[in-house]
Formats: structure tokens, C-alpha cells, sequence
């Protein structure tokens, strides 16, 4: 097993010394794939850590996670809808005299007020989906064996998929664009986009504010010991179900707020929008260390550039016909390189102890 | 106010629930499926069902405070059932709902208001959370006799649109014709056939049990071995005459419901096959599909013509087997040291990159890219040895596929039930139970675990092989995750690690959406809540697997107990 992930390793530095050495690609461009590659990363590193807190306390992968995400994601998609009109065109819209209206949508005139609704809103979403899936399918099989809570997350994760197909449409929806955020900025000389700036920023952020909830107060207290030891806890007079709750309430809504986050960057959202970047976000969860906060959010930084750089990096080198199909794969090679060499994850494991 | 609070709470779900089965659109879709002719559709009984099940929840809940108390609450339910979808209707009549869910629209509100208004509605739902209210509080057999005959009913006139055509075929003979027709019509059960078929099964439920009581006691009052002699007479009569069925089945039943009956079985074989990954062994693989895919690929690459090789399918099967049992000992490898649920990501992942690899342009040369392989002769008929009875066309009937699906269905459930009895197969529950206590015990943990894998994967890879012929070709978008999940699920509903489970979960899970299209854009929502129901309620499935112990092996694997690290 060691030498396939030896001679895989070889093949990564092989292709990417030849592609390097072939110079097709020039810094610039190189660092726009990084650039890309961050922003990415960004989102799923929120989504990992829904997946890492939830593991850390209940030693279960939430399958369902992409879902929340998609959820809060897909109905936010009406809000930027409705935002991005002008009141001048819904008034046309709804056939009514052409009275006193303003031209400008909301989207147009506040961008960052209204990016900021929006992702509230989402989060919100989000957040009621988790804490509806934590209290419906979840808690009644907390003792039991596990694999029944994963068969049921594996259950809930198709329900809700197909459950939002049914109420919003088989159809791809277009996030509407943000006008104010056309165009690049230059940041140290490197080119980055408005809205990949947007996105950074506001993930690094959220990833920064919940670091701080985590370590700093006493909800966040409570979390970390009830993902190091349940029945201690307990015994320490801390609330186990509300703290599993609140957990969850978290995951979901960072997972919703990457949601629309996810809006801009790829500018379109479908039901089955949450099925790819939930597993890349798992497998980033895994790669910092299951369980552990930084360590997800390194993960998913990690993994975004690993496949944004990736397939130009190595696969061509490798001679790899349309390298950019692989992308994906690279994401699960990822995962099995990590299990395979280090399987505590880059920062490494934080779950509860075994009782 | 707080006596009524709970069956209010009941009644407020049902409703919840009818208001999303509305948005999602299955209260549409069902209006197309007659159950009644001319009278009932399945909406009608949907929206009948659940203010009525809430009911009877209702009224049971409150039965230790008498029957008054019973049917107040379930009043109270029906009353609250109404709510929502009234609420659903108010608010959409007057705001664009449609903008933002796609079915909430003018045709929705005359269905939920049954065409009437909301008086109707609210009459409706307090009729029916009345009437299950009652029928909660009759005595068990004649409750249970009832649901069955209503059971019964819906599933008679849901298929009617499937017996029809196999009726057909015996026209000639008057007495099933004449009676075929005045049961089932056009469209559904006939009202005359309603009435005979709800009698029927209602004296049967209600006599069936007392009845098999009685022949039971007499069985117990002969003599052992006439008991022993008696008991395996009646087995060995049952499996005469379900495998003499099986194989005239082609012939008595029609060529559309065969083609069902052949999809059931090439799921068959893979819910055996991973019947043992996951119910033998407890390892849960979500990549079982890449094994079928293999079966599916090799034998088309080595029988069309697409790479000029165009071998027999008697040749390409073995290799296809074969390619699928390798893979299963190279997925199995990695995952040797993996649990639970890293393990069903990993092989989720390995399932994925799989069909990532067949779509891409890389080995487009080898495999088709998105185009696939198509023209693969259907050649599992060993040559010269077609039935001329069902003629020579291209591509085959499906009475021809029959023959060869049901053979190694045969042959696969021999294998799992010789296996499951076997060394290995306690080796795999050993394992599945406490990997540390197995080892212990001196059980290979490496030979055991890739044996479990190479075994699921030859069994698919079978599957595979078998469909490529059958269908002419292949493409990798019919290879995803969506498949190893029906399997998941197949299993998981008809029980784990029990071999006429998979029978039972083939049999619902792929024959019924067959027969009833208006299901199928809600097939896989469904299977969701299959999955989390069955978890919530009844985990060891719908015919859980008798374990040689008498401990709950019938679960899916628990996890080791206290101090064992995974």
C-alpha cells in the first residue's frame, strides 16, 4: 500500500516538473489558479466544518451536510432574485401603473448590504434544516450501532435532495450577478477578482469568528467537552443535548452562508448542487484532521488549490488528455493518499474518547 | 385546552405533510393514477389517508382515557390536518408562490379544496380523522382485516394497468377473461370489483390467522418425525413449485412484464452480492456500483465492435467476472484498515473516481469517454442455442434475457447460502461483530475482508455483464452512485445479511416503480425516506435474517463494545 502511494507521489512530481519546465503557463496565470483555487477552498472549508464539529462530538459523518448547504443555498436563490430587481421592474412585472419607483434594484445600490442579507438569510435556512435533521433523525439513534445513524444520514441526504427537486425545479438557476463586484482588484500584484476577494474575506471572517466562539466562550467551552468526553460532561452539569443542538445549528449555518458564497463564485445553483462539494468538503474535513477546527479550514484551503492547480500542474505534465475532467477525482485521490500515508490528517485527530 | 394539544400536534404534521407532498408535486403526479375506476385517484386517497392516520394516532394516544376522549382527539387531529393546506391556499391565492415553488399553482388549491372549497376541505379531513379515529379503536383482527382489504384494494387498482395486458393474453379463456374484466377495468378497479375484493381479503385476514393457529396445533400434536417428514414435504413442495414457476414464467405473463421481472432480477444479483459486503462481513461499501461497471465494460469492450475484438459473450462473461473480483481485491486493499464510515466514503470516492474515469477523455480510446460502447450483440444465448419459440430478433426479447438472469440468480443464491453456512461466512460475522475478538479468535482479518469484497464485486460484476447484453450497450452516466444506493437500500429494506430479504427488497424497490410510473419522479425521495424510516423503526428490515446465535445479530453490525478502539 505504501508504494502505491509512493509511486503516486512520484507521478505528481513527475508531471509537474514537466510542465513546469515546459513554461506553458506563465506566473500570472499560475497565480490566478491559486487565487481561484483559495476562494474555493474557502468555501469548503465552511462546509468542512460543519462536517468536523459534528464528527468531533457524535462520531458521525453528517451525509446529509451537503444538503444543508444546498438548501440554504437554492431558496436563498429567490431572495437574490426578488433583491436584484429594481422596483421599477417588479412593479412591470406585476402589470401595476408605472408610478414614483426607483431604477435601481438593492443589489445594485448596497451590494454588500444585500450580499450581507443574503447570506444571513441562508445561514438561517441552513441552520433549521440541521437542527430539523438533528431532532427528526439523528437523536433517536444516538446509542445506536453505527451504521445505522450513517444508512439514515445516506436516507436524508436523497430526501432532501429530491425533496427540494419537487418544491423548486429540476432546473440549474443562475445567481443573479452583482454588478458592483465586476472586475479585479491588484492585491500585492496579485489579480484577484471582486468577488473571489468577497469571498475570502468574508470566510476568513466567519472561520475567525467561530475559532473565537470555540475557544473563547462558554457555549464553546461546552462543545469542545462534549466532544472530548459525553458523559463527563453530562456529569459536569453541562446541558449534552442542547450543546449537540447548538452544534449543529453552527455547522448549518456556516454551511448556508458558504451556500451563497458558492452562488458567486459559480454563479448558479440546482438541487443536486450540494451532493460534490459535500464529499470535497469531507475529504478536506479528513485532511486536517477529523474533528479538528483549524485543521478544516487548512483542509479546505488545502484542497481548493489542489484542484485548482492540480490538473494544470501535474495531469499535463503526465500527458493527461482535458485534465480539468479529473478535477474531481483528484479530490478523492486526495482522500485515499491521506488515509493511506497519514490518517490522523494533516493537523491531526480530535474525536471523543471511546466510552 | 392542553387535553387537546396532542392530537392537534398530529393532526398539524399530517397537514405539514400533505402541504409538502403538494409543493413537491406528488399530489399532482397521483391524480393521474385511477386507483377506482371513474372514481378514486390515488390523490383522493392520499388526501383521505393522512387526515385519517392522524386520526387513528390521535385517538389511540388518548384511548386510556375512554372512547369519548378517543374520538375527540381524533376530531380535534382532522380538524388540525386541515389547516395547513387551507393556510397553503389563502396564502397562495394571493401571493405569486409559483415564482418560488414550482407546483403551487391555481390547479394545486381546486385539488386540496377538492373543487369546492375550504368548507369541503375541513369536512373532508374531520370525516376521515373520524373514521380512522374509530377504526383505531375497533379490536385488533377486525382493525387489521380492514387495512388489509383496503391495502388490497389500492394495490389491485394501482396495477390494474399492468394485469391488464397479461389478462389479455388469456382472452380465450371465458372464465378469466369474464372475471379478469369485471374486476379490473380500463383504468383501475371497477366498483364491482372494489366491493368483491375488499369482502374477500376482509373474511380471509379475519380467518387466516385462527386458521394457520389451528394447523399449527395439529402439526404439534402428530408425532416428531411425522412432524420432521411432514415439514420438509411442504418445503420441498414449496421450492417444486416456486422454481417450476419461475420457469415457465415467460410463458404466462406477457413480454412488458418480464422485462420487469428481468430488472428485478439483475438486482437481485447485486443485492446478494452486497448482502455479503455489508450484511455478512459489516463492511459498507458505497462503491459497489464500480464492480458492475466493470462487468458491464469489459463485456462490452471485448464483444462489440468497437475495438474489433467481438469475442463470444461465452468467453467475455468469465473475463468480466474475473476484471470485477480483481477490482474487488484492489478496492479492498487500501481499506483494509478503515471503518464505518471512512470506509463508505472511501469506497463512495473509489465508486466515483471509477465513473470518472469511464466518462473521461483519457481512456476514450479504451472505454468510449461519454459516448460509451454501444452495438453489443446480445450473444448470451450461447450461439445456436436461441428458443425459436420467442423468434430471432436484434436486440432479444426480454423472454430471452429471462433464462440467463434467472440461471445465475439460481447459481448466486446457492453461493451466498452455501457461504453463509460456511466457515467463511461465520469468519465474516466474527468479523463484522468485533474485528479485535475475531482476530483473536485467529480469524485472518486481511483474507477474510478481501474475500468478502471479491466475492460482492464477482457477484456484480455477473449483474453487469448480464445487462450489457441485455440493453446493447453501455454509457458511464448510468454507472453512478444512484445505483450502489438502490442496492443500499434494497438491502437495508428487505433486511441485512438475509438472502429472501433481497428478494423482498428487489421486489418493492425496482418492480413497484416499474408498475407505477406516477411514482417515479419521486422514486428516489422515497427511497430517502425508506431508508430513514427503516433506521428509525424497523432497522433488521422487512424479513430480518435468522442468525445462528440468538443474540441481535439480525442489526446491521453494531459497533465493537467498550475498549475496543476502530
Amino acid at each position: 500500500m505504501i508504494t502505491t502511494g509512493v509511486v503516486l507521489l512520484a507521478l505528481i512530481v513527475y508531471g509537474s516538473v514537466v510542465t513546469l519546465r515546459s513554461g506553458t503557463y506563465t506566473t500570472a496565470q499560475w497565480l490566478d489558479f491559486v487565487v481561484a483555487g483559495v476562494s474555493q477552498g474557502s468555501v469548503y472549508a465552511l462546509i468542512a466544518l460543519g462536517y468536523t464539529l459534528v464528527y468531533g462530538i457524535l462520531r458521525m459523518i453528517n451525509f446529509a451536510h451537503g444538503e444543508v448547504f444546498m438548501g440554504g443555498a437554492f431558496t436563498t436563490y429567490f431572495v437574490a432574485q426578488w433583491l436584484s430587481l429594481s422596483e421599477c421592474s417588479r412593479q412591470a412585472a406585476r402589470d401595476l401603473p408605472a408610478g414614483a419607483c426607483s431604477a435601481v434594484a438593492p443589489l445594485e445600490s448596497h451590494p454588500l448590504l444585500v450580499l450581507l442579507v443574503l447570506v444571513l438569510f441562508s445561514a438561517s435556512v441552513s441552520l433549521a434544516l440541521a437542527l430539523v435533521l438533528e431532532r427528526v433523525a439523528y437523536r433517536p439513534l444516538r446509542d445506536a450501532p453505527r451504521l445505522i445513524p450513517l444508512i439514515t444520514a445516506i436516507g436524508a441526504s436523497f430526501f432532501l435532495q429530491y425533496t427540494f427537486r419537487g418544491l423548486y425545479g429540476s432546473g440549474i438557476k443562475a445567481y443573479p450577478r452583482v454588478p458592483a463586484l465586476e472586475g479585479a482588484i491588484m492585491v500585492f500584484g496579485v489579480r484577484i477578482l471582486r468577488t473571489q476577494a468577497v469571498v475570502i474575506g468574508a470566510a476568513v471572517l466567519m472561520m475567525a469568528a467561530l475559532f473565537l466562539f470555540v475557544q473563547r466562550t462558554k457555549t464553546g467551552q461546552a462543545m469542545r467537552a462534549v466532544s472530548e468526553d459525553k458523559e463527563v460532561a453530562a456529569l459536569m452539569g453541562i446541558d449534552v443535548d442542547r450543546t449537540i443542538g447548538i452544534t449543529f445549528a453552527v455547522g448549518g449555518a456556516l454551511a448556508g452562508a458558504a451556500g451563497v458564497l458558492y452562488g458567486l463564485i459559480f454563479g448558479q445553483v440546482h438541487f443536486f448542487m450540494g451532493f460534490l462539494p459535500g464529499l470535497k468538503a469531507f475529504t478536506a474535513a479528513v485532511l486536517g484532521g477529523i474533528g479538528n477546527v483549524p485543521g478544516a479550514m487548512l483542509g479546505g484551503l488545502f484542497l481548493g488549490v489542489a484542484e485548482s492547480v492540480g490538473p494544470s500542474l501535474f495531469l499535463e505534465g503526465l500527458g493527461v488528455p482535458s485534465p480539468h475532467q479529473l478535477k474531481d477525482a483528484i479530490a478523492f485521490g486526495l482522500l485515499v493518499l491521506v488515509l493511506i500515508f497519514r490518517p490522523t490528517g494533516l493537523l491531526g485527530e480530535q474525536v471523543s474518547r471511546r466510552a | 385546552m392542553t387535553r387537546l394539544w396532542p392530537g392537534a400536534r398530529i393532526g398539524l404534521a399530517a397537514g405539514a405533510i400533505t402541504v409538502l407532498a403538494s409543493l413537491i408535486g406528488m399530489v399532482e403526479q397521483f391524480a393521474k393514477l385511477h386507483i377506482v375506476a371513474d372514481a378514486l385517484t390515488m390523490t383522493d386517497i392520499l388526501l383521505v389517508a393522512l387526515p385519517a392516520i392522524a386520526g387513528a394516532l390521535a385517538s389511540r394516544r388518548a384511548s386510556p382515557g375512554g372512547r369519548g376522549e378517543a374520538i375527540s382527539a381524533a376530531l380535534v387531529a382532522g380538524v388540525a390536518s386541515a389547516v395547513p393546506p387551507a393556510l397553503l391556499v389563502l396564502v397562495g391565492r394571493s401571493w405569486p408562490l409559483q415564482a418560488m415553488f414550482v407546483n403551487a399553482g391555481a390547479d394545486l388549491y381546486d385539488t386540496l379544496l377538492w373543487g369546492r372549497g375550504y368548507l369541503a376541505l375541513f369536512g373532508v379531513d374531520i370525516a376521515a380523522g373520524a373514521a380512522g379515529g374509530a377504526v383505531a379503536l375497533l379490536p385488533g383482527a377486525v382493525r387489521r382485516a380492514l387495512v388489509h382489504a383496503a391495502v388490497a384494494v389500492i394495490a389491485l387498482g394501482a396495477m390494474a394497468g399492468l394485469i391488464r395486458p397479461i389478462l389479455s393474453l388469456y382472452r380465450g379463456i371465458d372464465v378469466i377473461w369474464n372475471t379478469g374484466t369485471a374486476v379490473l377495468g380500463g383504468d383501475g378497479i371497477t366498483q364491482l370489483g372494489t366491493a368483491v375484493v375488499f369482502a374477500f381479503v376482509f373474511v380471509v385476514s379475519l380467518t387466516g390467522q385462527p386458521a394457520r393457529d389451528r394447523f399449527d396445533q395439529w402439526l404439534t400434536s402428530r408425532s416428531a418425525a411425522a412432524q420432521s417428514g411432514t415439514r420438509t414435504f411442504g418445503r420441498g413442495a414449496g421450492v417444486f413449485v416456486t422454481v417450476a414457476g419461475l420457469l415457465v414464467l415467460p410463458f404466462l405473463i406477457g413480454s412488458y412484464p418480464i422485462e420487469i421481472v428481468d430488472k428485478v432480477g439483475l438486482f437481485i444479483l447485486m443485492g446478494l452480492g452486497l448482502n455479503i459486503v455489508v450484511g455478512f462481513a459489516g463492511l459498507l461499501d458505497l462503491g459497489y456500483v464500480a464492480f458492475y461497471a466493470i462487468g458491464a465494460y469489459t463485456v462490452g469492450v471485448l464483444t462489440a465492435p468497437f475495438l474489433g475484438l467481438e469475442l463470444p459473450f461465452v468467453v467475455a462473461l468469465p473475463v468480466a467476472i474475473l476484471a470485477a473480483i480483481v477490482a474487488g481485491v484492489i478496492l479492498g486493499i487500501p481499506v483494509l484498515k478503515t471503518h464505518g464510515d471512512y470506509l463508505a466514503i472511501i469506497t463512495l470516492g473509489f465508486g466515483e473516481i471509477i465513473r470518472i474515469l469511464a466518462q473521461s477523455d483519457v481512456l476514450k480510446s479504451w472505454l468510449g469517454g461519454a459516448q460509451g460502447i454501444t452495438r453489443i450483440p446480445p450473444s448470451f444465448t450461447l450461439g445456436a442455442f436461441s428458443l425459436p419459440v420467442f423468434g430471432r430478433v436484434d436486440p432479444a426479447p426480454p423472454q430471452e434475457v429471462y433464462y440467463p438472469i434467472l440461471l445465475f440468480c439460481l447459481i448466486a443464491v446457492y453461493i451466498t447460502w452455501r457461504l453463509r453456512y460456511s466457515r467463511l461466512g461465520r469468519a465474516w460475522l466474527a468479523v463484522r461483530e468485533d474485528e479485535e475478538v475475531a482476530a483473536g479468535l485467529g480469524i485472518n482479518l486481511v483474507g477474510t475482508k478481501l474475500l468478502a469484497f471479491a466475492t460482492g464485486a464477482s457477484l456484480a460484476g455477473m449483474s453487469g455483464a448480464l445487462v450489457a447484453t441485455k440493453v446493447g450497450s453501455v454509457f458511464p452516466a448510468s454507472f453512478g452512485l444512484i445505483i450502489s444506493i438502490n442496492v443500499l437500500v434494497l438491502i437495508i429494506l428487505g433486511g441485512v445479511g438475509s438472502i429472501p430479504g433481497v428478494f423482498v427488497g428487489a421486489l418493492v424497490l425496482v418492480a413497484l416503480p416499474e408498475l407505477l410510473r406516477e411514482f417515479s419522479d419521486f422514486r428516489l425521495l422515497l427511497y430517502g425516506a425508506v431508508l430513514v424510516v427503516m433506521m428509525l423503526t424497523r432497522p433488521q428490515g422487512l424479513w430480518p435474517a435468522s442468525s445462528a446465535s440468538h443474540e441481535e445479530a439480525d442489526e446491521p453490525p453494531p459497533e465493537p463494545g467498550a475498549g475496543a478502539a476502530t
